[in-house]
């Protein structure tokens, strides 16, 4: 019997890093970390560590054949820190011993010596310092000056928004392998095998060819394993290369949410200039963001801050700044949305406080500037689609928004502790790596002589379905059942030079290779079918249902016995195909041009009830009209909205990192401190209804990419919370910064506040 | 050497007592579906099935297989998710995952699995709002759980309604194999197990640690059993025994929380069930005892703080004797405790309240489920008309320990029911605690919690008598 990821997965069958069978005489990697967030590492001594039992190796700085350096982006990262060490658990040394706990406990054993600096974690004060991970960058477009003349209000604050723990489930891990003549094999949990492969060598300082990587699947992802799998594969990678043998290393829950990165915090200033009928003319706003020590993807991740600086809306006179702060946090990383929900949450605050100002509600400033097709981005990109206000209008037409904001006027008269609050949050997310050169994926299919087919791809599966949809294209163009497609790991033998499994185009990419690939060969089946019927055109021809269909009737000639006979006339059976998106660039000098495919639009309607006694919460409802194009896989494509939503509700709401005022060391370093979404947290009642496609897509078969657009649903629940508040808390809202998560306590701090000015 | 029952197969292991028992399935290269997400029972990754008979009654819960001691195995069922794989297709929990898409990455999903099928294990009408609730302790990062909401109701409509009168029963187990639930060799092997009640428990050794639920102690210390004589409570099965007579509770201080959910005691109490719920999450509640949390002496102990209202009496065993102290003067300072080295508590006493008494509790955290408290609070205040006759209010997180409230409970005696009794019981509650700074608050919101929460047990017991705008001006 055949079994997909889903049947896998709820037999617990399907097979993560820690799960696969090592083999004999694998050793156990332990890292050795910084204690410290500033200083200068002074003294490493390893002997301690180097004598106690089981342990095989000790390996520091000088241990590195190759180059000591990690950064994709910029070269600022090294893997083992030799001189200055610049946050709490940055890796020093590497322990390899028998076990993994005889590693961890000779891990204990190396006594780091760091000098303290002073270290810096707020990012406007490192700014101030001067401390720039790259130079700021303007995205700008209109002339600000004639339309900060025109406005008839402008409205001004800052928006600050907290960082976010991945929590994925599965940690992070690789088991490297050394093969013969020092080639290695990593079986590592990364989004990006080309990444591990690339920086594996470098460090080695061994050629690419020498590093396989191969990745089954990971247990979620969400960006914290684009660039942040990278260290710990190449750890595991020095030590087998060093010892010889396999080495292991997976890291426990505490270190994970300790040693990596996480979503950026961000603060932000802004001003926002409208006409008297709440028409937006003007958009300034300057964003620090809190890119840690090392800057990882923080200048990539900015840039897409940038990109969506105004979201859903059209605004005809922009400046928009992006500020990469270094400070001394460990390095903050990609996840979902990478910099888009920071720049969208900053937007919307300005407009809940232009509402208040304008004594308008915030729906009705939101619906009268809906971008529209024709409307220029502030990147100089035209918007082409009409999904934005679509999904708007198929929201209020499924909804009814002014009845919802009519019922709970009435609700909220009607006294008691409970307040009801709404909020309407559009969505319009470009797909694409804003990188140009990272939009291109490859794939390779093999049609066995049995009728099986195997496909590889540059995706990886972390729980989005990627493969799934994979299998359902080749499924498609071969006309065959899906369960003839098996869908390979990821492997860096198979598809090399491949893009992360990020910026949710994977399936988009990797799909019309896929696509292209299946068309190749089908092609080549019906010239052969074309030759068994005595045709010399074989255009009247068709796969369907796992036979020949010819002039639209089925014939004898079967799925099995076409490929056999192919093969048999030594026709390839295989096709290798490279997929770059086509039509886009971007000039980095004036941050102008079509960086992106296309946009993906939608809006969502969330619902709380507000506890006034005990500054508590529920969120009602989530409903959300979401444009998937003409989707391949609707449950898939649900799933990714309804769980991008609520993480996106746990980023505005519940998950609260928090440091140490003076170690700055992590204190919500596990799950019984950091608290993610539980299935309690979930609305009752979340609705989702797919905006009807009208449009041609460069996702495969007419569908669009939908891992990040959802995330940035879940924004709303802290508007419908500040909602709920309602005009109690606009004097506050005028003069103070607002701030998200928008946790129990610091809703208490702003309804008791509010007593206090009343009474 | 450690017998039990694993899957189908009946073993006898060298493994060392103390240690988790994911550590032992993870050993197993054919056991790896158990996956470890967190390791100190907050993610339900590695949810597995503990059975036990008892007599003719076999009762299987989902614990936490990373912080359940391997001693516990001893006599016991232990069942994972290769044990509920059928050898073709899936069973019915797992066909409604798959049919709704309810597992992405599918790290969790095993787990998601165990527990429905605990779920299932333990009820005879199923119903969708209790098998969601029996996911509490299942974090879920990608799903976003509307999915598994779905799956959870389409599986409960497709059970049909057991035959059987007991959940504990072969007759349930049986039926659950007829509706795809369960392996067939299932109810052979349970009923294979050892009786539990036959159990003969070993007299207590000085040097030895006392582990009741160990829920807590294998989070926090994961070694601290190791190499050290351990006396699992769980062993003696008196000590878990509650009892109802003449108005009067005992509750043997072994009972999990999920016995004490289950039993007469919960039904004496209006909204103790309800308040019990908020304690942690399905797979914790089985295993952690109600003594075991006052032992903790956690600061925010929800059961010491719902069981300091009652006037609860602990006896206390040791070599000396048995002696009874007042649990309100058994917590002394920071997690220090009236309590010798060798002694254990043995059972709780109370009166239940009488009829004009109501009970209320109230606890914030940062997540409302498998969440410690940033305050927590329990009332108990019985009122003739209108007066308050007696009262009783306790709290925690404002304090080095779970603290009765004594001032302004005494303060409350005679006072009428109204909303300004409520605002100036809240403020001599803020005015008796002390709490600190830490990462579940700072103190100031402690303070001000602590204050709201007295407010909503005015609220929630005199609803008539309380203006709710009142007390928020």
């Amino acid at each position: 019997m055949s079994f997909h990821d889903p049947e896998l997965h709820s037999r617990g069958e399907s097979r993560f890093v820690d799960d696969l069978q090592i083999p004999e005489g694998t050793l156990h990697a332990a890292v050795v970390t910084s204690s410290l967030s500033h200083g200068i590492l002074e003294e490493l001594s390893t002997a301690k560590a180097e004598a106690a039992p089981g342990v095989r190796a000790v390996l520091t700085a000088v241990d590195i054949p190759g180059m000591n350096q990690i950064g994709t982006i910029i070269m600022d990262e090294p893997l083992l820190a030799s001189n200055e060490v610049s946050f709490i658990g940055e890796p020093l040394a590497v322990v390899i011993a028998d076990t993994p706990a005889l590693a961890h406990q000779a891990a204990e054993l190396v006594r780091p010596q760091i000098r303290k600096l002073q270290s810096i974690t707020d990012p406007r004060e490192a700014f101030a310092r001067g401390m720039l991970i790259a130079p700021p960058v303007t995205f700008c477009i209109g002339d600000l000056d004639k339309s900060w003349e025109a406005c008839d209000l402008i409205v001004k604050g800052r928006a600050d928004s907290g960082g976010q723990e991945h929590l994925y489930l599965e940690t992070q891990a690789t088991l490297a392998i050394p093969l013969e003549n020092g080639s290695l094999r990593l079986h590592s949990g990364t989004q990006g095998p080309t990444y591990v492969q690339r920086i594996a060598a470098r460090v080695l300082g061994i050629p690419m060819n020498m590093v396989e990587v191969d990745v089954t699947r990971l247990g979620g992802a969400f960006g914290g394993k684009e660039d942040q799998a990278t260290p710990w594969a190449v750890i595991a990678a020095l030590g087998a290369y060093v010892t010889g043998r396999p080495v292991k290393l997976v890291l426990d829950r505490g270190e994970d949410m300790r040693l990596t990165g996480k979503r950026h915090p961000y603060s932000s200033d802004y001003r926002l200039g409208l006409s008297s009928e709440g028409r937006l003319l003007v958009w300034e706003v300057t964003y620090y963001q809190n890119g840690g020590a090392a800057s990882d993807l923080s200048t990539a991740i900015l840039e897409r801050t940038l990109f969506h600086t105004t979201n859903a809306y059209a605004i005809p006179s922009v400046s928009a700044t992006g500020i990469c702060c270094r400070t001394h946090l460990p390095p903050n990383t990609a996840f979902r949305g990478f910099g888009g929900p920071q720049a969208m949450f900053v937007l919307e605050c300005a407009l809940r406080k232009a509402a208040d100002e304008l004594g308008m509600t915030a729906e009705e400033i939101q619906a009268l500037n809906l971008l529209r097709t024709g409307d220029i981005f502030p990147y100089g990109m035209e918007y082409k689609g009409d999904e934005v206000e679509r999904s708007w209008l198929r929201l209020d037409e499924l909804h009814d928004l002014k009845a919802v904001r009519k019922s709970n006027e009435q609700f909220n008269l009607s006294g008691g502790i409970y307040r009801r609050g709404m909020a309407v949050m559009p969505v319009c997310f470009g797909i694409s790596f804003t990188n140009t050169s990272l939009n291109q994926a490859s794939a390779l299919v093999h049609v066995y002589t049995d009728g099986s087919i195997g496909v590889s791809t540059g995706a990886v599966e972390m729980g989005q379905g990627v493969n799934a949809k994979m299998a359902a294209v080749a499924a498609r163009v071969f006309g065959v059942d899906i369960t003839r497609v098996k869908v390979e790991t990821t492997n860096t033998t198979r598809t090399a030079n491949t893009s992360p499994t990020a910026a949710s185009s994977a399936a988009d990419m990797n799909g019309n290779a896929v696509r292209i690939a299946c068309g190749n060969i089908l092609n080549r089946l019906l010239q052969v079918a074309g030759t068994h019927f005595g045709l010399g055109d074989p255009n009247h021809l068709e796969l369907r249902s796992e036979s020949i269909v010819r002039n639209g009737a089925a014939t004898d000639l079967g799925w099995e016995v076409l490929v056999n006979t192919a093969y048999l006339e030594r026709v390839n059976l295989s096709s290798h195909v490279h997929y770059s998106t086509p039509g886009i660039h971007f000039n980095r000098d004036t941050n102008q041009g079509v960086p992106f495919a296309y946009h993906v639009a939608g809006a969502a309607l969330t619902e709380v009830t507000l506890d006034r006694l005990r500054g508590t919460y529920t969120v009602d409802a989530v409903r959300i009209v979401h444009d998937c194009g003409d989707s391949i896989a609707p449950l898939i494509d649900r799933g990714q909205i309804e769980g991008g939503l609520l993480q996106g509700i746990g980023w505005m709401t519940i998950e609260d990192l928090k440091y140490d005022t003076a170690s700055r060391a992590l204190l919500t370093d596990s799950l019984a401190t950091y608290k993610v979404p539980d299935i309690y947290s979930t609305p009752a009642d979340v609705e989702v209804e797919f905006l009807e496609c009208h449009s041609e897509n460069a996702g495969v078969f007419n569908s669009k990419a939908v891992g990040e657009p959802p995330f940035m649903y879940g924004i709303g629940a802290y508007f419908a919370l500040l909602d709920a508040l309602g005009s109690d808390d606009a004097e506050r809202r005028r003069n103070e910064p607002m701030t998200a998560p928008m946790t129990a306590e610091r809703l208490l701090g702003i309804l008791i506040r509010e007593k206090r000015k009343d009474s | 050497m450690l017998s039990f029952i694993l899957n189908r197969d009946f073993l006898s292991v060298e493994y060392p007592m103390g240690s988790p028992v994911l550590d032992l399935l993870r050993m197993d290269p054919d056991l790896k579906g158990t996956r470890r997400g967190c390791g100190e029972g907050d993610c339900g990754a590695c949810t597995v099935l503990l059975g036990e008979r008892t007599g003719s009654l076999i009762r299987y819960r989902a614990v936490n297989s990373c912080i359940l001691p391997a001693g516990e195995l001893a006599g016991r069922h232990l069942l994972t998710i290769e044990g509920l794989n059928r050898s073709a297709g899936l069973t019915a929990v797992q066909s409604h995952i798959v049919d709704q898409s309810a597992s992405q990455c599918g790290f969790c999903t095993p787990g998601i699995v165990v527990s429905l099928t605990a779920y299932l294990m333990g009820t005879l009408k199923p119903k969708a709002e209790e098998a969601v609730r029996a996911l509490g302790g299942n974090i879920c990062r990608c799903t976003g759980y509307s999915s598994l909401g779905r799956a959870a109701e389409n599986l409960c409509a497709s059970i049909p309604e057991s035959p059987s009168s007991d959940p504990c029963s072969i007759e349930h187990l049986r039926h659950l194999v007829n509706s795809g639930v369960l392996p067939d060799w299932l109810p052979e092997v349970a009923k294979a197990l050892p009786d539990h009640s036959q159990e003969v428990p070993t007299a207590a050794a000085s040097d030895e640690l006392i582990v009741a639920g160990g829920t807590d102690l294998m989070a926090a210390e994961p070694d601290a059993m190791n190499g050290i004589p351990v006396r699992f409570l769980s062993r003696d099965p008196s000590l878990a025994a509650i009892s109802l007579d003449n108005g009067i509770c005992s509750i043997g201080a072994a009972a999990t929380v999920s016995d004490l959910m289950l039993s007469q005691a919960a039904v004496a109490v209006d909204g103790l069930e309800e308040a019990l719920h908020l304690i942690s999450s399905k797979q914790i509640r089985n295993r952690a005892t109600v003594g075991g949390n006052i032992v903790n002496a956690s600061p925010i102990g929800d059961v010491s703080v719902i069981f300091l209202v009652f006037d609860t009496m602990l006896s206390i065993s040791g070599r000396f004797g048995t002696r009874e102290v007042p649990l309100r003067e058994f917590h002394t300072g920071y997690k220090e405790m009236d309590l010798l080295p060798g002694e254990m508590i043995r059972k709780l006493s109370l009166v239940t309240p009488v009829s004009n008494a109501g009970f209320s509790f109230e606890k914030v955290s940062m997540r409302k489920h498998l969440d410690i408290a940033s305050v927590n609070s329990a009332a108990l205040i019985s009122a003739v008309n209108g007066t308050v006759v007696n009262a009783s209010i306790s709290a925690g997180g404002v304090a080095p320990i779970p603290l009765h409230l004594a001032r302004t409970s005494d303060m409350l005696e005679g006072m009428s029911i109204s909303s300004e009794t409520a605002i100036a019981a809240s403020r001599s509650a803020m005015d008796e605690v002390s709490p600190i700074d830490d990462v579940r608050g700072s103190a100031a919101y402690k303070r001000n919690l602590l204050g709201r929460l007295v407010l909503a047990h005015f609220l929630k017991l005199f609803p008539r008598s309380i203006d709710p705008e009142r007390l928020l001006t």
